[in-house]
């Protein structure tokens, strides 16, 4: 009776922690409509000053103590400089973000949603951004894969938080970021080849988390899984190790950062 | 298992798991607050409000879009690599409501 009292005790537990810890994802401590405009305007500005037609921008949607080492921005995405048709009728120059998001009743699953720089930091809890700006050539590719239909060929919906990014059956934001940017450059080509040109090129980020508490994750978090990492040490595609990797192919022309001060300043990567 | 693992295990599981949920992808439309919102200031403009954006389309690409994809390649190819900086609009844009927000009461 005892035993049977203790494993109830401790489901319950489990159980009524979930949404608190799934409520931390939405919860307070973000950006204000006003903070979000604003920053989002230093952003366009900062990529426009550049030239940028596409860049690759990255925003942190948890406060960095609670990140793991190592992980520094939490929801990367494209910024593709665009004419934006207003309500009014009316047209204006500005930057559209390419964006793989979690379903908010859903988690592990995510769709591709196309919004622009005030929605794009609402979910942020603080104004630093990251900036990479890809080589002429290489976003002349990038535009045209993700204004053609091969662009949401490459989604996939099973999210978890830390895919894989060398498999298949999981992805994330970053990873979407980064298989659209390996299709840009080799072209259309098998998944499946994707993938084992990036395990020979790509370094992925090792999540610097105990295997217990990855396992606990795995079980009690629904955006957490560990079946795509196949018992291999877990790692997976973040903005640093995007940026490591477009530095060491020589993909890129510019990457900064914005700090909280609206000053901007070199990005280490 | 003996009680105290299985509590082991299970106080694990409450407080191992919150540094992976990075929530950093979860959607946050402007669109919600935008209307209430009103007016936004702190220098985005003196008198900026949100500009509700329906839809988009690369600027490399405009004129281009809905013709043959040789046209469109041949926007990308006309796209200088010493072209200077871009104009952008003074109006912080954001999405217009999600359908469900549009027929709340």
């Amino acid at each position: 009776m005892k035993h049977q009292l203790l494993n109830v005790l401790i489901l319950l537990a489990i159980v009524i922690t979930l949404p608190a810890q799934a409520g931390s994802q939405a919860g307070g401590g973000e950006l204000s409509v006003e903070q979000a405009a604003l920053t989002g305007k230093q952003l366009e500005r900062a990529l426009a000053e550049r030239g940028a037609r596409v860049a690759i921008v990255a925003r942190v949607g948890r406060p960095r103590d609670q990140l793991p080492e190592g992980i520094r921005y939490t929801h990367v995405a494209y910024a593709v400089y665009s004419q934006v048709q207003l309500a009014d009728g009316s047209s204006v120059p500005g930057y559209t973000f390419y964006n793989l998001y979690q379903r908010t009743d859903r988690p592990d699953v995510s769709d591709l949603v196309n919004d622009y720089a005030t929605d794009f930091y609402l979910g942020a809890v603080m104004q630093e951004t990251a900036v990479l700006i890809p080589k002429p050539e290489v976003q002349r590719r990038l535009l045209k894969l993700i204004a053609s239909p091969g662009y949401a060929q490459l989604h996939n919906p099973d999210y978890s938080v830390i895919a894989n990014p060398y498999d298949l059956s999981r992805q994330n934001c970053t990873e979407m970021v980064l298989d659209v940017l390996q299709t840009a450059l080799y072209g259309e080509q098998a998944p499946a080849q994707r993938k084992a040109d990036l395990k020979a090129w790509f370094v992925a980020q090792p999540v610097n988390i105990s295997p217990l508490k990855l396992l606990a994750g795995s079980i009690a978090v629904p955006d957490v899984s560990l079946s795509d990492h196949h018992g291999e040490r877990v790692r997976t595609a973040t903005f640093g190790s995007l940026g490591r990797y477009m530095a060491r192919y020589q993909l890129l022309s510019d990457s900064f950062e914005i700090g909280e001060d609206g000053q901007q300043r070199a990005l280490t990567l | 298992m003996k009680m105290h693992k299985k509590l082991l295990i299970g106080l694990t599981a409450l407080f191992a798991a919150g540094p992976l949920l990075a929530g950093g992808s979860t959607q946050h439309s402007a669109a919600a607050v935008q209307h209430s919102a009103g007016a936004v200031s702190h220098g985005v403009t003196a008198s900026a409000k949100l500009g509700a954006a329906v839809t988009s389309v690369p600027l490399q690409l405009v004129g281009a879009v809905g013709q043959a994809s040789g046209e469109a390649g041949k926007a990308l190819a006309d796209w200088s690599d010493a072209d200077g900086p871009l104009p952008v609009s003074d109006k912080p844009l954001a999405a217009n409501p999600s359908p469900d927000q549009m027929i709340k009461p």
